[in-house]
C-alpha cells in the first residue's frame, strides 16, 4: 500500500491540474496549436490559457512562439520532449494508479 | 476524470474533418490510374519515347522516368497543401476553430503495415491465379485490387481512430466497386483507370462535401460571435 501512496504524492502536479492537463493532451496529438486552437478544443476562458500556458513553459514542457499572420499577433504553443516525457510518465502512473483502485 | 483520449481524437480529426486530406489523396489516386493507363493501354505513345530514352545518358532516363513524372505530382501535392494550410484553413476552413499543426505519423504505422500487407496478399493471390489460368494480366489486376481493399481498410481504420463516419462511408463505397470492378471482363490499363478514377471521384465528392460543410459550420460560428 505503501507504494501506492507514494505513487500518488508523486504524480506531477503540474500536468495533473485539468486546464494544464487539457492543453498538454491537445498537444500531444499534434505538432503544435495555436492559441485559438486551443481555446476551442479545451473550451478555456483566453486568461485562464494565457496563464495555464505561461505555467506550462516556465516549466519547459512547452514552447510558445509569438508571431505576426497578415498583421494579427499569432501564438503557437508545440509540446517540448521534456513535455512529451512528463506527459507519458503522468499517463503510466494514471493508468497504474487506476488498476490498483480498481484491484 | 477528463476524457484525454477525446482530446486527442478531437485534435487529430482536425487533419481529416474538412476534406483537403481527401482531396490531396484524391489526385495521387488520379495521376497513378493515369499513369497505368498509359502504360497498358497505351504503348504507341509512350513506345517511341522510350526507344529515343533508350539512347540517352543515365542522367536523362533518371530524370525523364522517375523525377519527372513522381517528382512533379509531389511538388503539385506538396504546394498544393501549403496552399490549402495557408489560404484555405487559416482564412476559411479553420477560421474560427483555429490553426493546429499535424503529426507527420498521422495513420498509425500499424495500420499503414496492415493495409500494406493486405495489398501484398492480394497480389500474391492475383499472381497464383496468373499462373493457374495462364493470364499474365491478372498479376497486374492483383496490384489494383489489392490497392482497392489497403485503401478501403485504410480509410475504415482511419475512421475509426477519429471517430469520422464520413470516411467509414467512402470505404465501403470504395470496397464494394473495388470487388464489383474486380469481376468485370475489362482490360486491364482501362481496368485501373476505371478503378481509380472511381476511387479518385470518391474522395474529390467527399472532400468537397466535407469542405462546404466545415466552410458552412465556420461562417455560423462566426456569425454567432
Amino acid at each position: 500500500m505503501q507504494a501506492e501512496v507514494q505513487a500518488i504524492t508523486n504524480i506531477d502536479r503540474l500536468i495533473h491540474e485539468p486546464a494544464r492537463l487539457a492543453i498538454i493532451a491537445v498537444l500531444s496529438a499534434c505538432e503544435s496549436a495555436d492559441f485559438a486552437a486551443l481555446l476551442h478544443l479545451t473550451g478555456l476562458t483566453k486568461g485562464n490559457l494565457s496563464a495555464q500556458l505561461q505555467k506550462l513553459e516556465e516549466a519547459e514542457y512547452i514552447t510558445i512562439t509569438k508571431s505576426f499572420k497578415e498583421r494579427y499577433p499569432h501564438t503557437d504553443c508545440a509540446l517540448t520532449t521534456a513535455g512529451r516525457q512528463a506527459f507519458r510518465a503522468y499517463w503510466q502512473q494514471v493508468n497504474a494508479l487506476g488498476k490498483v483502485i480498481t484491484a | 476524470m477528463m476524457n484525454v483520449a477525446g482530446l486527442q481524437q478531437r485534435t487529430g480529426r482536425y487533419e481529416f474533418a474538412d476534406g483537403i486530406r481527401e482531396l490531396q489523396f484524391a489526385f495521387w489516386v488520379l495521376v497513378t490510374g493515369f499513369y497505368g493507363w498509359v502504360i497498358w493501354d497505351m504503348p504507341d505513345l509512350w513506345q517511341p519515347f522510350a526507344e529515343w530514352l533508350r539512347a540517352q545518358n543515365a542522367v536523362v532516363i533518371i530524370m525523364l522516368t522517375f523525377v519527372l513524372p513522381i517528382g512533379i505530382p509531389l511538388l503539385i501535392s506538396h504546394l498544393g497543401m501549403r496552399w490549402a494550410n495557408e489560404k484555405l484553413r487559416r482564412r476559411w476552413l479553420w477560421r474560427t476553430t483555429g490553426f493546429i499543426k499535424a503529426k507527420p505519423w498521422l495513420v498509425p504505422r500499424r495500420t499503414l503495415f496492415a493495409s500494406l500487407t493486405i495489398m501484398f496478399a492480394v497480389f500474391i493471390a492475383g499472381i497464383l491465379l496468373a499462373i493457374q489460368l495462364r493470364d499474365a494480366s491478372l498479376i497486374i489486376r492483383g496490384i489494383y485490387v489489392g490497392t482497392g481493399f489497403e485503401f478501403a481498410y485504410m480509410w475504415f481504420a482511419v475512421a475509426n481512430r477519429f471517430n469520422l463516419p464520413r470516411y467509414r462511408i467512402v470505404a465501403m463505397v470504395g470496397l464494394a466497386s473495388t470487388l464489383i470492378l474486380a469481376l468485370l471482363p475489362i482490360r486491364v490499363g482501362l481496368f485501373g483507370l476505371i478503378l481509380s478514377g472511381f476511387w479518385g471521384g470518391l474522395l474529390v465528392v467527399s472532400g468537397l462535401y466535407a469542405m462546404r460543410q466545415t466552410a458552412l459550420e465556420q461562417k455560423a460560428t462566426a456569425d454567432a460571435s
